[in-house]
């Protein structure tokens, strides 16, 4: 077992790493910024000089020249402001740039980690660790970038000039801002998890709403208002009382740690003033001393932000490195496939989709070029998985699947799948224009190709009476197609791929039978000339098949045309029976 | 149409100030913690002047103590008196400061969650028609993130306002007592510095907005293609997907620059100013000591005072843009809770008697609001059935089936025409007393997160859990649910996309049936499950027709012959009306619809 904090620590390392590509700017922004610093560090100085000079010129009528101080108080902001505005950007270039390369190494370890992994991975979980998390390490970048030098060098230097005009005032000075800089470390640790608590809350809360206005016709059909107002006001309840409990441990430590450090001013008044008093220093130095304390004051907030900005991080990190670190990813063969061909031969191939659940067992049989194959057999009996053998969606646990006499597994995988037209059982269609939805496959293709796969679809009819036709915006956040229409734009975008092989994963399962009708006339004119496999519950569209592979718990129990089977008396012919016997 | 026209007012909405009235009415919501927002202010107000006394205390050991030579011992009294005042400011402003936090949060907190409260209220009380003509990301958006955009006005608005303007005025009237020349002096920076905050609160109000809708681009990129992810790997669209990727993300590098670069304008500027008001009391300031006019300490306490002087600017600049910004949630929120709802109990409004289930459609108009004038979705419809019946409606796609069957709810009120159960007009009855007695069943068979058990006692929630298993036994299910995978624990996750189509539809069923309703309305499903699930839920739907008037959409064939009586509607009127095999006999539109009904099989 691995110590998670170790675990944790090399993630942010590792995420930090991104950062490595970019040496010079960053050579330059930290240089800038201890530019700034010794800028800020000499303003007290200059200050304190002053105020010594005045007190001897007052005194004893010492040369005093206050355009000097001036001149130097004014080049030296204008100073600071040129190069804060410099610094600035460029440090913005660089967080952004490496979280750019972040986010798209993540993106890309997604779309092209297998489907197993997504099938058991939520979307919205892998979404959020593409989004809020990368966001989280943008503020760490930040931080690192100029935070930390920012509060490391300003202290450190501020303790020495202290201790130079007085080892007694640093003593102070260390004395309040230790206790204050760990209190304030450990306190935000502490309420971290107290507000991460009143954040999962708030989205409980929130959820609540959100089913009730989506399930708000079960809602009203029950007439359960009051249950559901009840069930709110329960998890409002918790939210208040949490974050009222959060606020209250915050308001009861925070300000006590600012207090500590408050502390320094009276004691340095006394202690130094003292010193002042018995002529062991300048007031002027006194003077310094003060500003110091302020400057390094409007750091020490910073301090409590800083120790949430690693412990955000570093979980982020963890589970923005989990994806990048996927080992999950199916490699790609190098062999080319043939010209033409068309053949799928199954060698007693199983496939476990959970580890000892096997839902494929020693399946074979050969299908020829060209032919239409139909795949029967009750929920769960492993139609699904085998039809995504053939794209190699996953890879079998043993045997082989061989298109065109060669291993999927050593085929270019790119090559393969797009010789093999799906249509999914759930339509899935982008938010972007139909035609690009057509030529997705092909991004390239031409307006023409893309209305002779829509019109052999049997899409183009209704897509020309779409507002905008072809460049009406669809999916989510576009016009509404119903299903039937969403299925023939489906097929048009397989049709674009010219594929070898087509299947058909349960396509025709809720649409009215106009639209029916016209998916069954656009399927059987993609299907000629490809290897076809379609899965489907109707036996109407199976029995034109060349040949159907009837399915049960994996295996493959009868092979055979419709009247075959149903001649031979055997499962199909069960399953046949039952179904024409309730209508 | 509907679309445009509700982006239509959404613009609208951005476009809008802050009024005073929305202003008010959001006031209205801090009124009962107006005691805890009284000492509030008081706290405040201490705390304020307890920070300002800072400096003054400084200045005071300087000038007092430690440029005065005459008598060591005195002076080393003083100094140990001056700094133990200090001390004891600062730990009275440690006290006053935890009040005065507290006290924010539970006014902020409380007057947040009464209007939580009363928007989660008022949508419960809506009627169907406005959430048909209502995005629903729109409405939960009322209910969730336009409220918490006015946290922080809520909470913090009030006490960060009255901290910095008192802190502003005290620094003010304190330099003005030290020397009012030099308070003159240094407030030149003022005007310069207002006017570039103003400016730079535009500008980067615009900037941030493109930034952020440029991240939800992201987003938005991200999970489309991640939810596709299966389409992608399909037709192997990586490479190109990447790129596209890439240029939204340049595109966000650029806007988080445009950005960056109107902060580090402002920002170092704001150091410049502040250098420069250095340089002014440093230059002027030094020369009214050597004049005599104010002394050394009070040129240190001008110094100290200077960096508390730029903060209540920008906290102000702050508040006022958060006031802007925050004006069209309020302005949504108010939008929503002024919407009436159409159906309300009549004040004479009846408990509805147990129904037999004698059901009568009074010539019945109706329209939705939606629907252009002149057009009748229902036109003069009449009908009658005796309790226990079977009703299948059928017809094409907008015929007006599902508004048939929304009215027997009353989630729709007719334009004209009354509907009589038992003898009662259903507008006579309250909601509660008449939906209680009605089983609906939608076809989108829509689920709730929690257990199994908890969405099977949605309708009932006193039932024993004996009940429903005796209910799920009666209709078939429960071997089903036993199947699931803690049974009747089974977690249903969001919107129950955890169990298959078919599941779901049994579970729905079961949650009709444990409800007993007298009344069941049931839009069948059209999709196609397998053969086994479909023998379950054809035993399951023949179970709960027994004893009780239902109406169906029906889709399946066995229901519609099974009718007791069959209505067949078109353009929203009944145009036949009879048994399968009269109607049949007539050869009519059902016939025509029968033999279609048979092709699909």
């Amino acid at each position: 077992m691995e110590n998670p904090k170790s675990k944790a620590f090399r993630s942010l390392l590792g995420v930090l790493s991104f950062l490595g590509k970019y040496p010079g700017q960053i050579a330059i922004c930290i240089s800038l910024l201890l530019v700034n610093i010794s800028i800020e560090m000499l303003l007290p100085q200059i200050i304190g000089n002053a105020v010594t000079d005045l007190r001897w010129h007052i005194q004893w009528g010492a040369y005093f020249d206050r355009n000097n101080y001036v001149l130097l108080v004014l080049s030296l902001v204008f100073i600071r402001a040129g190069i804060g505005h410099l610094l600035g950007p460029i440090r913005n270039r660089i967080v952004h740039n490496t979280l750019n390369d972040l986010r798209e190494a993540v993106y890309d370890a997604m779309q092209r980690l297998s489907f197993s992994y997504h099938d058991r991975t939520n979307s919205g979980e892998l979404i959020s660790r593409a989004t809020t998390d990368v966001w989280r390490l943008q503020e760490f970048f930040f931080a690192c970038l100029l935070m930390v030098v920012d509060i490391a060098v300003s202290l450190l230097v501020t303790l020495i000039l202290i201790w130079l005009i007085s080892p007694r005032l640093a003593l102070i000075t260390l004395a309040t801002v230790v206790p204050t800089a760990s209190l304030l470390a450990y306190y935000s640790k502490k309420l971290q998890p107290q507000w991460r608590k009143v954040h999962d809350l708030h989205s409980e809360m929130t959820a609540v709403v959100q089913e009730n206005i989506a399930g708000v016709r079960v809602v009203k059909a029950f007439a359960k208002e009051s249950v559901e107002l009840r069930k709110f006001s329960t998890k409002r309840d918790t939210y208040v009382d949490t974050i009222l409990r959060t606020v209250s441990y915050w308001a009861a430590r925070v300000p006590f740690a600012q207090f500590i450090f408050g502390l320094g001013l009276p004691l340095v008044l006394c202690v130094g003033g003292l010193q002042v008093i018995r002529q062991q220093i300048l007031l002027g130095d006194l003077v310094k001393v003060i500003f110091y304390l302020l400057a390094i004051g409007t750091r020490m907030g910073s301090i409590g932000q800083f120790t949430n900005i690693i412990q955000n991080a570093s979980a982020s990190a963890e589970r923005v490195s989990e994806v990048l670190h996927e080992p999950q990813r199916l490699k790609s063969g190098k062999r080319h496939l043939p010209l033409s061909g068309g053949e799928v031969v199954f060698e007693k191939v199983s496939f476990e989709y959970q580890q000892g659940k096997p839902s494929i067992r020693e399946v074979s049989f050969r299908a020829e070029p060209g032919k239409t194959y139909a795949i029967v057999g009750p929920t769960g009996s492993g139609k699904s998985s085998l039809v995504h053998l053939i794209p190699r969606y996953y890879d079998s646990t043993s045997g082989r699947v061989l298109i065109d006499g060669s291993d999927v597994r050593d085929l270019d995988l790119k090559e393969l799948r797009r010789s093999v037209g799906i249509i999914f059982q759930d339509t899935f269609l982008f938010s972007a224009s139909v035609a690009e939805n057509i030529a997705y496959g092909r991004p390239g293709a031409s307006d023409a190709e893309i209305e002779r796969s829509a019109r052999a679809a049997q899409a183009h009819q209704f897509i020309q009476e779409l507002e905008k036709g072809y460049d009406t915006i669809i999916g989510e956040r576009g016009v509404t197609l119903s299903g039937g229409q969403k299925q023939r734009i489906a097929i048009a975008r397989a049709f674009l791929l010219n594929p070898r092989f087509l299947i058909l994963d349960d396509a025709t399962a809720s649409v009215d039978s106009t639209t029916e009708h016209a998916i069954q006339k656009a399927i059987a004119e993609l299907s000629v000339g490809r290897t076809t496999f379609i899965i489907a519950h109707r036996f109407s569209t199976v029995q034109h098949a060349d040949q159907i592979l009837v399915l049960r718990e994996g295996r493959l129990v009868e092979t055979g045309r419709h009247d075959e089977l149903i001649k031979s008396n055997g499962y199909y012919s069960e399953i046949f029976e039952q179904q024409i016997q309730r209508n | 149409m509907a679309a445009t026209d509700d982006i239509l007012i959404e613009e609208a909405f951005a476009q809008k100030k802050m009024s005073k009235a929305t202003f008010m009415r959001l006031l209205e919501y801090v009124r009962p913690y107006k005691k805890t927002f009284y000492l509030n202010f008081c706290f405040t107000l201490l705390a304020t002047v307890s920070q300002l006394l800072g400096p003054k205390f400084i200045q005071l050991g300087i000038d007092r103590y430690l440029t005065d030579v005459t008598g060591i011992d005195r002076a080393v009294r003083g100094i140990f008196l001056i700094s133990a005042i200090y001390l004891a400011n600062l730990l009275l402003g440690w006290f006053l400061t935890i009040v005065q936090v507290k006290s924010a949060i539970s006014v902020g907190q409380g007057a947040m969650n009464d209007l939580r409260m009363a928007v989660f209220e008022h949508i419960q009380r809506l009627s169907l028609s406005f959430f048909d003509r209502t995005h629903q990301g729109r409405i939960i958006s009322r209910a969730d993130s336009d409220i918490d955009s006015l946290d922080r006005i809520l909470t913090w608005g009030a006490n960060q306002m009255i901290s910095s303007a008192l802190t502003f005025i005290g620094v003010v009237i304190l330099m003005t007592q030290y020397d009012w020349r030099l308070c003159l002096a240094v407030s030149i920076v003022i005007p310069p510095l207002a006017i570039a905050t103003r400016i730079f609160q535009i500008y980067a109000m615009r900037a941030y907005r493109k930034m952020r809708e440029q991240a939800s681009r992201i987003t938005a990129a991200l999970a489309e293609n991640i939810n596709g992810v299966r389409v992608v790997q399909a037709f192997g669209r990586e490479e190109q997907n990447l790129e596209d990727f890439q240029a939204i993300n340049e595109g966000y590098a650029e806007r988080a620059l445009t950005a960056s670069k109107i902060f580090h304008t402002y920002m170092p500027f704001v150091g410049l100013v502040s250098g420069i008001a250095t340089a002014i009391i440093l230059g002027y300031g030094s020369s009214l000591v050597i004049r005599g006019s104010i002394t050394v300490g009070e040129l240190a306490a001008f110094l100290l005072y200077l960096s508390m002087f730029f903060g209540p600017i920008q906290t102000m600049g702050d508040l006022y843009n958060s006031l802007l910004s925050t004006a069209a949630s309020a302005e949504r929120i108010f939008q929503l809770l002024d919407t009436r709802p159409q159906i309300v109990d009549k004040p004479t409004a009846q408990k509805l008697p147990p129904i037999q289930g004698k059901i009568v459609f009074d010539h019945i108009w109706f329209r939705y609001d939606s629907t252009p004038e002149n057009e009748w979705i229902l036109k003069n419809i009449c009908f009658e059935t005796k309790p226990g019946e079977t009703i299948a409606l059928v017809g094409e796609t907008g015929s007006g089936k599902t508004s048939v069957i929304s009215l027997i709810a009353r989630f729709y009120e007719p334009q004209q025409g009354k509907i009589l159960i038992d003898n009662h007009d259903i507008s006579n009855c309250t909601v509660e007393s008449l939906r209680s007695q009605i089983g609906i069943v939608t076809q989108e068979n829509f689920l709730f997160t929690g257990t199994v058990m908890e969405n099977l006692k949605f309708g009932c929630p006193n039932a024993a859990d004996e009940e429903i298993i005796e209910a799920a036994k009666t209709l078939g299910t429960h071997e089903i649910i036993l199947n699931l995978k803690d049974g009747y624990n089974t977690e249903v996750k969001e919107r129950g996309n955890n169990f298959s189509g078919g599941e779901r539809q049994l579970l729905t069923f079961t949650r009709a049936m444990a409800a007993r309703p007298r009344i069941l309305i049931l839009d069948e499903a059209t999709s196609a499950v397998d053969p086994h699930t479909e023998a379950i839920s054809q035993h399951a739907l023949e179970k709960l027709f027994e004893r009780r008037t239902s109406f169906v959409i029906a889709h399946r064939l066995s229901t519609v012959r099974h009718a007791h009586q069959i209505l067949v509607l078109s353009h929203g009127e009944i145009i036949e009306c009879g048994t399968h095999g009269e109607l049949l006999a007539k050869g009519g539109r059902y016939s025509a619809l029968y033999k279609e009904f048979i092709r699909q099989g």
